[in-house]
């Protein structure tokens, strides 16, 4: 398997998530199910053909995000058996693997020795999960930002879900946190230096980390609740995708290799 | 807000004091005994006013949304510009990690979730496990790391061949280690290199998106846009390479239709010699740099008073001596002669169990998060049912 065959791939996981966008019940599900099936297998080729884990490069990153997004999807839609969750996280998996399928890479089979951890993949899977889960968050509160301008009880009623999958979420990226840090230890020789990427890594945990403080006035103005974690998704993003971009990255040891 | 505002603004004041020097990071004992006292205050401060309303603000949420407001602030400036060496004052927003201010505003913190967790201590505690693991945790974590600072030593220790080396680069300084290093041999192994195409005109890489690398060993084969390109010999050595000077290099058939295929030289090049392009219309063809794929020093360790200890290092595989870690941080050609330098660090951090600890403390918080989410789920679907009962069938 190699990126040539990344077009059908995806060309099969928007057929089987567009079609399941315009049902519901069991072929929701299934289609949504054979969409990410689809994904899982040409990143699983993908890493036997090049012999190392596929999540060194951005692209590659988003190759995980697209199959961990509807994957959650799924998951959330077993304890909130609501469609447009689901169909909105196999919609936002088709935007990102796009951008992908647009920015093709040259997958090479090198592995910097330090990558060659049996921290690597764990890390990598558990962050990405993590992004899946406060990406559902933040399309939910978005979305319930707007439905609820007229009226707030919906989003009173909204946050409850939004907050379960903000504890997962938020608890994967804990998670994630410690993993880098125990294989920063056992790769670099300390586990938190303050690189740029772990700083912004930080940021991210404490933007959520405050949400969870201000449960009392969440009560009483649920539409701000949803408002903030909105906003903090942005964290997430930065996080992901700019830390590259900004003057301090010069100083990181994270920079996403081509 | 009035408490994070006065830290801040004292840390500020003592930056103006200490001409942007940064804080000091005391050692053993000093940093023992400045941990030690910092717990004792504390808790000292909590227990003289716990049934005073201000214990609740000491371990409240009030402080520590202000305290996280703070740190994220400075986090922020952390994240986004570059920062630089407190030796030479600059810009706060350039020097965060020891300036005050972000020192005081982690010590609020710790103090806060300190008092957080004496405060909960008096109630029930299982109704309390995720909050007490949590700030526990993390108090455990973020504490043992400011306390331990100073006490951290991270030597970098370069070596070469048949080098017996005892001594390292701590922060600019040349320290002793507690031990020697004989290196007998350090290999690295590189992957193969690959083909690389370059434009002429700019001479930027211009990468062969989305088709596989074509690497460099003998028999592999690609197709570059219309033209086919066989490798038809690879050499570490190349013919003209020197006895102290290995020249990488790679013999290359290119085939285009309508016109005749052509053989050529691509080298990577090396100290002494220059790199060999072959040129292919708009580009050059080129070879990768030799990336590393593997790189292990073996070595004896010489202790005073224990017998020689034969040992390697690796990267991902540190090498553990008493209390020290001996990591393979990275290597360099050897400046004076053939082969690489191979670069050690010796690291030391007595603390690093404590901070270990707030890690199981913080992993096992966010497994209990999971189940608050369930639980939030739960309590979901029996209010749904209780505003929409089932109607009991008549007999």
């Amino acid at each position: 398997m190699n990126w040539t065959h990344f077009p059908w791939i995806f060309g099969t996981a928007a057929l089987c998530w567009g079609l399941a966008s315009f049902l519901s019940g069991k072929w929701l599900i299934r289609l949504a199910f054979a969409g990410t099936i689809a994904i899982a297998a040409f990143i699983a080729g993908l890493w036997l053909s090049l012999d190392r884990p596929p999540m060194r490069t951005l692209g590659e990153t988003r190759l995980w995000f697209g199959l961990l997004l509807p994957a959650s999807g799924l998951l959330i839609h077993r304890f909130v058996p609501w469609k447009w969750p689901l169909v909105v996280s196999t919609g936002m998996a088709l935007l990102f693997l796009g951008i992908t399928l647009a920015k093709p890479e040259t997958h090479d089979r090198t592995l910097m020795p330090a990558l060659q951890s049996p921290w690597f993949v764990p890390h990598v899977v558990i962050y990405m999960m993590a992004y899946a889960f406060l990406c559902h968050t933040a399309v939910t509160s978005i979305c319930y930002t707007w439905i609820s301008r007229n009226n707030p009880v919906k989003a009173e009623r909204a946050l409850p879900m939004v907050e379960a999958s903000l504890w997962v979420g938020f608890g994967l990226l804990t998670l994630g946190l410690l993993c880098g840090a125990v294989w920063a230890k056992e790769a670099w020789g300390h586990y938190w230096t303050w690189d740029p990427k772990e700083t912004w890594a930080f940021l991210t945990w404490g933007c959520y980390l405050l949400y969870f403080h201000m449960q009392p006035v969440w009560r009483k103005k649920p539409r701000s609740a949803l408002l903030f974690l909105a906003l903090a998704s942005v964290t997430v993003f930065l996080c992901w995708f700019a830390v590259n971009a900004m003057p301090s990255a010069a100083q990181s040891v994270h920079t996403y290799t081509g | 807000m009035s408490i994070a505002a006065a830290v801040t603004l004292a840390g500020l004041a003592l930056d103006l004091v200490f001409e942007g020097r940064g804080m000091p990071a005391p050692a053993y004992p000093d940093s023992a005994a400045s941990a030690c006292f910092f717990v004792a205050i504390t808790t000292g401060i909590y227990l003289s006013v716990r049934k005073h309303p201000i214990a609740a603000v000491l371990g409240g949420r009030h402080l520590a949304i202000t305290t996280l407001i703070v740190l994220l602030i400075w986090g922020g400036f952390l994240g986004y510009f570059p920062q630089v060496d407190t030796q030479r004052a600059g810009p706060i927003y350039q020097r965060v990690l020891r300036a005050p201010p972000f020192v005081f505003a982690l010590l609020l913190l710790v103090a806060n979730l300190w008092w957080g967790v004496l405060h909960r201590l008096g109630k029930r505690l299982d109704a309390s496990a995720l909050f007490l693991i949590n700030h526990l945790g993390v108090a455990i974590t973020v504490g043992a790391g400011l306390f331990g600072t100073g006490d951290l030593i991270r030597m970098d220790v370069w070596v070469g061949k048949d080098d017996l080396v005892w001594y390292g680069n701590h922060k600019g300084e040349t320290r002793e280690l507690p031990f020697a290093i004989h290196l007998h041999t350090f290999e690295v192994e590189f992957y193969p290199p690959e083909l690389r195409l370059i434009d002429s005109k700019t001479g930027a890489y211009t990468e062969m998106a989305g088709e596989p690398p074509i690497a460099l060993e003998p028999g592999s084969a690609g197709q570059i846009g219309d033209s086919h390109v066989e490798v038809l010999d690879w050499s570490a050595d190349a013919p003209w390479s020197s006895p102290d000077d290995a020249v990488p290099a790679a013999r290359i058939r290119i085939s285009t239709p309508g016109s005749d295929p052509t053989e050529g030289w691509i080298s990577s090049g090396s100290k002494l010699a220059p790199p060999m392009f072959i040129p292919l219309g708009e580009r050059v063809l080129a070879m990768s740099e030799p990336r590393p794929k593997r790189y292990i020093s073996e070595m004896t360790i010489v202790r005073e008073g224990f017998e020689p200890m034969e040992a390697s290092v690796e990267v991902n595989k540190p090498l553990r001596i008493a209390e020290w870690w001996l990591y393979q941080k990275g290597y360099s050609p050897n400046p004076s002669g053939p082969g690489y330098l191979s670069q050690i660090e010796a690291v030391r951090d007595p603390w690093l169990p404590l901070v270990y600890a707030g890690f199981v403390m913080m992993a096992a918080g966010s497994l209990l998060g999971f189940a608050r989410a369930g639980q939030i789920l739960r309590n979901r679907q029996n209010q749904q049912v209780s505003a929409n009962p089932v109607p009991s069938q008549a007999p």
